[in-house]
């Protein structure tokens, strides 16, 4: 029956040709437009670690006065300041610990060959293990290398391939910020997207990191670190980097199972009423420790114009489903006469509706097809774009199933109102009219 | 039966079929609230993509060079040996170093008083904070500032900026060419020509010409855009911006220029090498990339409502074959068939795009709530509601058409 009622459907639809194609490229359009919106919030508010995320955890500590005034859109209390750092890491309570901060840096690769600059991470030993930085060869440095202040450095492949084309890298010589560091190792491909681990207010998406050195070499040379720096009762004389009052490093740790979730929060808590106590701490104890997928969530790192968008696109889509929904009931209501004709012949209702909804899932497909194009040539012109998420924007096989599934539902839905209305003609009536 | 309005009519017909008039009002009134707004905030996005940069931009050619020295190392002569190497570049006809240009992003704001202000003053000056540009002797030539009143810098004017001593050439300087916005600005209704202003509210500076328009190297709110004052102090920070007039194609200077300051040393960073008129366009990529976005938008909205106003008024047409040969039979011209739809598809549309001009009007609020979106001009109302019933009356009129070529012999067939 089912092959029946396509073969209709197909014969309807071709001897109505303007109709149906006009009907096509309207859920196109807002399938199209509805897929390109979507697609973009999906990669976006992707998992950047798949796998290994939900074992991460960012600690939140405030050690910032009653009366520090923020004024700006970064919390200062998002990072923390060295000491603190220092204190949770040398406390080794988690699975794995690191701290880190991001460096804008000037490579000067000698007097033959230009100078050029690049992002890449301020970070403690334990950083590699609990991100699972793939080291391709060579090896990370450890802990004794953290406080020796060892000048070493670990690449990544891309940097690699233009600083020593060619060559093995390891053991050579890279001046970073004008400091002279020995490359120890090679990562290989680590690009989480968005860079959760860096300083998510500014710029987390599009950024890949090319070096990770020691971070207390970095404070050591007072390399330039990127991000937010906020500082209070912190006056000029000492370095900035090491102060008490100041904020700027990020802090992760990995937890493996909830037990240690619960302890770790016990500890912070603790070493917190104990800063409280000490006089360091102004506010009373009331520390968090969110698990990565919900600091992306709280830190709102999918930017709320495209959230609109995607609202909007949604709109868009349905103001195409009422265009086809009215376009539907003009093309079924020109067969009155041949559904009383069916229904006098013992036609069900539930037959009627089936016909008629083999038009529908027709269009959707046919529709579903031409939104995709749609939505690749919407993708593509979003890549061209000159945002810092730009080039993220694709598909993958989820959205291109969600896609075909979204044009067979909304063209189902559209074609509901109309088939029902159209099965709900009384067959005696309408043979009377017609005939 | 005549062509005259026929309201009564048309609205009991309506009833007949009311929850495809509901939905067809409904989406007029959407896609009139959309198109309106979207129209709107397309002509901001053009009005500001307009904005004159004051300077002669065709055949001008910049370069962003930040020299990496070792510390101590002096900046001034090693600029003044890079603007040497790209003098003598064929196609080059003059050069100069600046610190920023319209649309060039890199922008030093300085606030100037009309008075010299004093601790205690209770009654403050007039202050305005433009744009600085400085540059070395030809810089405004170079640009092709049209300086409209008073004179040009002259030789013994120019001072170097120190950059590595915190601008300390700003408190030294005496002579400035400011634009005329600044000027109004500063000394409204009267002439700055040759009045003082003060740098910080201390150092005095004197103004000695006027230039017509000349845009900031960010753009803000618009009576803001062509706040500038030129000084003749030479810059000598690290990073660089050369200038360079040149003759036939800017573009096709670029390697040349990039090889000669590469034969000076290869001890340095471009962040910047292009034609000036690549540099405008990427400044305004962004509004550009959004106006196409919003005009796919527009023409979407309106094709999907045209697609729907055709469809439902054959529909309407279909549904009433019958009627309408009954009412050819009973005299009624093919004209005012034809019309009695058209009047049919204005009663709907007209009144949805009404309910669409104030809708956009709320939508606009809310725009206006979450992005930086200006007053939507009242002006844009009429012509987004007549637009509206256009588009509908053009996407009815071949249903219509066809309904007015109903054979009267219809009336009896059925």
């Amino acid at each position: 029956m089912f092959a029946y009622y396509m073969e209709i459907a197909i014969g309807s639809l071709w001897r109505h040709r303007l109709l149906s194609g006009l009907m096509i490229v309207a859920m196109a359009l807002g399938i199209g437009g509805s897929m390109t919106m979507l697609s973009v919030v999906h990669v976006m508010s992707g998992d950047p670690l798949p796998r290994k995320s939900s074992h991460l955890y960012i600690p939140q500590l405030n050690p910032l006065p009653v009366s520090y005034r923020n004024d700006r859109r970064a919390d200062p209390s998002d990072n923390l300041t060295w000491p603190d750092a220092k204190a949770l890491l040398s406390s080794r309570k988690a699975d794995a610990q690191a701290a880190m901060a991001g460096g804008h840096l000037l490579v000067t690769p000698g007097a033959s060959s230009q100078p050029f600059y690049v992002e890449g991470r301020f970070v403690t030993s334990g950083f590699f293990d609990l991100f699972g930085v793939p080291i391709e060869s060579g090896h990370a440095w450890g802990p004794t290398d953290d406080e020796a202040r060892a000048r070493v450095v670990v690449l990544s492949q891309r940097l690699v391939s233009r600083l020593f084309p060619g060559v093995s890298a390891l053991g050579r010589t890279v001046r970073l910020g004008n400091v002279a560091f020995e490359v120890v190792g090679v990562s290989g491909h680590f690009d989480p997207q968005p860079q959760f681990y860096g300083d998510v207010t500014s710029q987390p998406f599009g950024q890949q990191d090319d070096y990770f050195l020691p971070l207390e070499t970095a404070i050591d040379k007072s390399l330039e670190a990127t991000g937010n720096f906020a500082s209070w009762g912190h006056r000029g004389s000492g370095n900035a980097m090491t102060s008490p009052g100041v904020t700027w490093l990020q802090f992760w740790v990995r937890l493996e199972n909830p037990t240690k979730v619960e302890a770790y929060r016990q500890f912070l808590d603790h070493y917190w009423a104990q800063q409280h106590a000490s006089g360091r701490f102004e506010r009373v104890p009331d520390a968090k420790l969110y698990v990565l997928t919900d600091w992306l969530a709280k830190k709102k790192v999918v930017p709320r114009d495209l959230n609109l968008q995607l609202v909007l696109a949604f709109a868009f889509l349905l103001v195409c489903m009422a265009n086809t929904i009215g376009l539907l009931f003009a093309k079924f209501s020109r067969k009155s006469g041949e559904v009383a004709v069916r229904r006098a012949l013992g036609a069900r209702r539930r037959d009627i509706v089936c016909q008629f909804s083999a038009e529908a899932v027709i269009i959707g497909l046919v529709g579903g097809g031409l939104g995709l194009g749609i939505a690749q040539l919407g993708l593509w012109t979003i890549r061209q774009q000159p945002d810092d998420y730009a080039r993220l924007a694709s598909m993958d096989g989820w959205m291109l199933l969600a896609t075909f599934v979204l044009g067979l539902v909304a063209s189902i839905l559209a074609a509901a109102i109309p088939a029902v209305r159209t099965s709900l003609i009384e067959p005696a009536l309408q043979v009377k009219v017609t005939e | 039966m005549s062509a005259a309005f026929q309201f009564p009519v048309i609205m009991r017909a309506l009833k007949c079929h009311r929850l495809l008039s509901v939905l067809l009002f409904t989406q007029v009134a959407v896609t009139c609230a959309v198109v309106t707004n979207v129209v709107f905030l397309i002509a901001g996005r053009v009005h500001l993509m307009n904005q004159p940069s004051g300077i002669d931009e065709s055949h001008l050619a910049v370069i962003e060079s930040e020299r990496v020295m070792s510390p101590g190392a002096s900046i001034a002569p090693a600029i003044r040996g890079d603007l040497e190497a790209l003098r003598y570049i064929p196609g080059v006809t003059r050069v100069a170093v600046v610190d920023a240009l319209p649309f060039g992003h890199n922008d030093w704001i300085n606030g100037f008083t009309s008075d010299v202000v004093n601790q205690g003053d209770t009654r403050l000056p007039m202050e305005v904070e433009p744009s600085l540009i400085n540059g070395s002797q030809d810089a405004l030539d170079v640009l092709g500032v049209r300086v409209v009143r008073g004179a040009q810098f002259a030789p013994q004017d120019f001072l170097p900026l120190e950059a590595s001593s915190d601008n300390a050439g700003l408190q030294k300087v005496r002579v400035a060419i400011v634009t005329e916005a600044f000027a109004q600005r500063m000394f409204p209704g009267a002439d700055a020509l040759g009045r003082p202003i003060y740098v910080d509210g201390h150092s005095p500076v004197r103004i000695i010409g006027i230039a017509d328009h000349v845009a900031r190297p960010n753009l803000t709110v618009s009576d803001d855009n062509e706040l500038i004052v030129f000084l003749p102090l030479v810059p000598d920070n690290a990073k660089a911006l050369y200038i360079m007039r040149v003759d036939g194609d800017a573009r096709s200077v670029i390697e040349a220029a990039r090889h000669a300051l590469l034969r000076v040393t290869n001890q340095r960073i471009f962040h910047r090498m292009e034609s000036f008129t690549d540099l405008r366009a990427d400044y305004f990529r962004r509004d550009a990339a959004m106006i196409s976005i919003l005009l796919a938008i527009a023409v979407a909205l309106v094709f999907v409502n045209a697609v729907g106003i055709m469809g439902l008024a054959s529909f309407w047409v279909h549904r009433r074959t019958r009627q309408t040969g009954v009412r050819r039979a009973l005299g009624a011209t093919r004209l005012s068939v034809l019309t009695y739809f058209l009047q049919e598809n204005l009663v709907v549309v007209g009144g949805g795009a009404l309910l669409g001009v104030v809708l956009a009007l709320a939508l606009n609020r809310i725009l206006m709530a979450w992005f930086e979106v200006p007053h939507l001009s009242l002006s844009y109302l009429p012509v987004g509601w007549f637009a509206m019933i256009l588009i509908g009356q053009l996407a009815a009129f071949v249903p219509a058409l066809r309904a007015s070529s109903v054979d009267p012999s219809a009336a009896i067939r059925g």
